[in-house]
Parts: C-alpha cells; sequence; structure tokens
C-alpha cells in the first residue's frame, strides 16, 4: 500500500468553507458585527484557492506491474 | 539414457513447457463444455491440420462459445498432472469477426441489461475536486497525451496514478482487470478512468468483455469510461458511473474547468461584499425608520403642546375679556356711588375742620366750612348752629 498522500491544502474542504460563508451571507444570517471578520476569513479562502489553482501541477505516477506481483512505484 | 517414471516425464515436460510463457492460438472453436456443474470449461480449437484441446475454470470464461466460431486464444501450453493431456490452460479468449462481435455483444447487452445492470440507479456521483485519479489506459496511445493534456488545461493539483494498460489484443483483458482491482485494493483514489481511443469493434471487443464489464461493475470506487470517438458505445461505457465519450471528455468529466472555479471565488467576494452592503443598508433603513418614528412621536406632542398653548391662550383671553367687562360693571356701579356724582346731582358735602360733617355740633359755630359742589367748592362761616 503506499503511504497516505498528503496536501497541505485541503483544497475541497477549503472550497466548500467558502461556499457555506457565501450561503451565510446570502442568507443574511451572519450579525453585522461578525460580518467583516468572517467577511475577511472568505477574502482569504478565495485567493488561497486561486493561489493554489495557479501554483500547482498536477502529477502522475506511473504505477508498475511485473507479473502482477510487483506493487512498486516509478 | 535416464529413464524417467511418468510423473517425473510429466514434470519435466510440464517445466519445458512453462518456459514457453503465454501464446496466444487462432483457431475454430468445436466441442465447447462445462462440466462439473459449470465448474470447467473444455473445448477444442481447430484448423486445417491440427486440433488443440483447451481447459479454463468455469468463471474464467463467462461466455458461451458456440462451434465454428473463429477466436484468439491467449493461454498457457501445459499437461495435465494426471493424464498427462496436452492442452492450452486459457486466460482469455477473444472473438474474431465482426458478426460473432456483434452477436457476442448483443447477447451480453441483453443479459446485463435483464440484470439491471444500466440502471441509472446504480450510477454513483463523482467527487467535485478529486485529489488522486487512478488512470488506467495504453501509455504510447493519443488517448493518454489527449486525457492529460485536458487535466493539465483544466486542473491543478491532482496525483495521477497511471496503470499501464493493454486497451486491445490479447492480454489486454486480464490487464485491466488486473488494473481495476489492483486501483481498488492498493490505491487510495477518489475515481477511476478506463480510457483509450477509437477503433473497430475488434479493437473495442476488451471493452465489450464480460470481465473488463464486471470488473467496472465491482469497482468501488466510482468509474469514468471513455472509449472511442462520439459513437463508439461500448459495454464497459454502459455500466460506467460516468460515460465519457473520449478520452479528452473522461478528462472533462473528471475535474472541473480552472477558470470556471477562479471566477466564482471573484463571484464568490463579490457576493459577500453586495450581503454585507445589503445588510448595512437594511440595518440603516431600520434605523432611519425609527429616527422617523421618534420625530412623528415628537411632532404630534409638540403638536399637542401647541394645542394646550391655544387653548389656554383663548381661554386666557376669554377669562381677561369677561373679567374686563366686570371690572367696566363694578366701575359704572363704583361711579354711580362716587360722592362726586352726588355732587352732579346737585347735592353737596360740607367740611368743618377738614372732615365732612353729617351730623350737627354746637363747636361748629363761628367755624369756617367748606362747601363742596360738583364744581368748586364755597367757603363760608357758621353763625348758628339750629339743632
Amino acid at each position: 500500500m503506499p503511504k497516505q498522500h498528503l496536501q497541505e491544502f485541503d483544497f475541497s474542504h477549503a472550497y466548500h468553507e467558502l461556499e457555506g460563508l457565501v450561503a451565510e451571507f446570502e442568507k443574511g444570517d451572519i450579525e453585522i458585527n461578525q460580518a467583516l471578520p468572517k467577511f475577511e476569513h472568505g477574502v482569504k479562502l478565495a485567493q488561497e484557492l486561486k493561489k493554489y489553482l495557479k501554483t500547482v501541477e498536477n502529477k502522475v505516477e506511473k504505477i508498475i506491474q511485473e507479473n502482477d506481483n510487483n506493487n512498486g512505484e516509478e | 539414457m535416464r529413464i524417467y517414471s511418468v510423473s517425473e516425464c510429466v514434470r519435466e515436460i510440464s517445466l519445458y513447457l512453462e518456459q514457453l510463457g503465454s501464446v496466444v492460438v487462432k483457431g475454430e472453436v468445436t466441442g465447447f463444455r462445462r462440466a462439473r456443474n459449470g465448474q470447467l470449461v473444455y473445448f477444442e480449437l481447430k484448423d486445417e491440420g491440427s486440433r488443440l484441446l483447451c481447459f479454463c475454470l468455469g468463471y474464467e470464461l463467462p461466455m458461451d462459445l458456440e462451434d465454428g466460431q473463429e477466436i484468439h486464444v491467449v493461454g498457457v501450453p501445459q499437461l495435465f498432472k494426471t493424464t498427462g493431456g496436452f492442452h492450452i490452460r486459457v486466460q482469455e479468449v477473444q472473438l474474431i469477426g465482426e458478426g460473432a462481435l456483434q452477436q457476442a455483444y448483443r447477447r451480453l447487452f441483453e443479459r446485463l441489461e435483464r440484470e439491471g445492470l444500466f440502471a441509472q440507479e446504480r450510477k454513483r456521483s463523482l467527487p467535485r475536486f478529486p485529489q488522486r485519479i487512478g488512470l488506467i489506459t495504453s501509455e504510447d496511445a493519443a488517448a493518454y497525451s489527449d486525457f492529460m493534456r485536458i487535466l493539465n488545461n483544466r486542473w491543478s493539483g491532482v496525483v495521477v496514478r497511471f496503470y499501464p494498460s493493454g486497451v486491445q489484443g490479447p492480454g489486454a483483458i486480464r490487464q485491466i482487470v488486473n488494473a481495476i482491482e489492483y486501483m481498488n485494493t492498493h490505491e487510495q483514489v477518489d475515481v477511476l478512468v478506463l480510457t483509450r481511443g477509437g477503433g473497430s469493434l475488434e479493437d473495442l471487443q476488451v471493452f465489450n468483455s464480460e470481465e473488463v464489464v464486471r470488473a467496472v461493475i465491482a469497482s468501488r470506487v466510482p468509474v469514468v469510461v471513455g472509449v472511442g470517438h462520439e459513437r463508439d458505445t461500448t459495454l464497459a461505457d454502459y455500466v460506467a458511473d460516468v460515460r465519457a465519450s473520449t478520452p479528452s471528455h473522461a478528462a472533462e468529466r473528471v475535474v472541473p474547468d480552472k477558470s470556471v472555479i477562479v471566477q466564482e471565488m471573484s463571484d464568490s467576494i463579490v457576493a459577500m461584499r453586495c450581503a454585507i452592503a445589503r445588510q448595512v443598508t437594511f440595518i440603516s433603513s431600520r434605523i432611519s425608520y425609527q429616527l422617523k418614528v421618534c420625530e412623528r412621536w415628537m411632532y404630534s406632542f409638540i403638536s399637542a403642546v401647541s394645542q394646550y398653548e391655544y387653548l389656554l391662550i383663548m381661554k386666557m383671553r376669554s377669562f381677561a375679556r369677561m373679567a374686563l367687562e366686570r371690572v367696566g360693571a363694578l366701575d359704572r356701579l363704583l361711579g354711580s356711588l362716587s360722592p362726586q356724582s352726588v355732587l352732579e346731582r346737585g347735592y353737596s358735602i360740607s367740611i368743618v375742620d377738614g372732615k365732612g360733617i353729617c351730623d350737627l355740633d354746637a363747636s361748629f359755630e363761628g367755624k369756617t366750612m367748606v362747601t363742596r359742589l360738583a364744581k368748586g367748592t364755597l367757603d363760608s362761616v357758621i353763625r348758628h348752629v339750629k339743632f
């Protein structure tokens, strides 16, 4: 079994967090005194997500199988 | 010369045959049968000059073959241990010829449909942002480069676990089935992509084989199958969780478009700003409303006070008027009672020693008496007092 892949930035998690924040804003559920910190957090998330998409590349890892017994990786 | 026992001889020849490895044999099927309740499969492969016994386990060859069918058998030449009979241990069977392939396709299609394996309810949805993608395709084919090109154009940050596999010809079915099983057991991928370019029915028969179809169905990871050009639809496509029409389309189905997501991010900020602006407007309008309510209350209060003031002034005026009238009347009454008015009527007041007199007094004699008339006074000397 290959080692668990770890990514410092969980795109999906950050995206859903932002999605949740926007939904809260649109429903008007946020107290005005909480709105500013939440907005700032949302802007930060959006920037991180954009930066991630701009800077990170896809990675291909070839699985080499020999006689269906070798699980080695390149 | 060495003398072998029968067992030794069979074993030696078996060892020798093993070195040959897999072979592909083309021939015509004859005498297909399933023995021991379908657990064992036997048939012969023949051509004009020879016949070869072929053998495999029942589950390894789900489809029944018919006499006269042209096939490719992929297998290992072996001897049966007990009888020493030579045979091909079948690993894979491939049909040859458009007619046979179409017939096999139709039969399997109907069977899978009866089993409900094409049902929409079976299809699983794909994660929107996969982190790890299992890719099964041929390394050298355009399918691989098409898939990777579109994937890289659209999205960033995924790890593609690429399992190179044949996608047609002998051995491809086994490789694909192994790849799917491997991805399910040894890898932690969010989605599996099985793809290849277009081709003839014969080229695509791997994707129409029951083994590959069943492996796709059995996968616990959602599978995207993208085979061929638009028009090619294989049975693997039908059972896939998501069907893509080409390798490029498979990449489009697997990852979102970066530019759309980046736009979404910008839209999110705008949406939050608008929401805050809306809330500020709402709160301001509530404050204005409350101010207006206060103002209205103040105005009504002020107008009530003004009204009272007016009423008070009016009352004061009428009171003053009445008081004035009353004072006039009293004045008039007082006027009528004044000594002057009595004098006007012809009476006079007599004053002796500075005092008005009402009674006589003997001592008045010889004194000066002032008689006050309406106009002026008379001074006279009292000569005589008569009682």
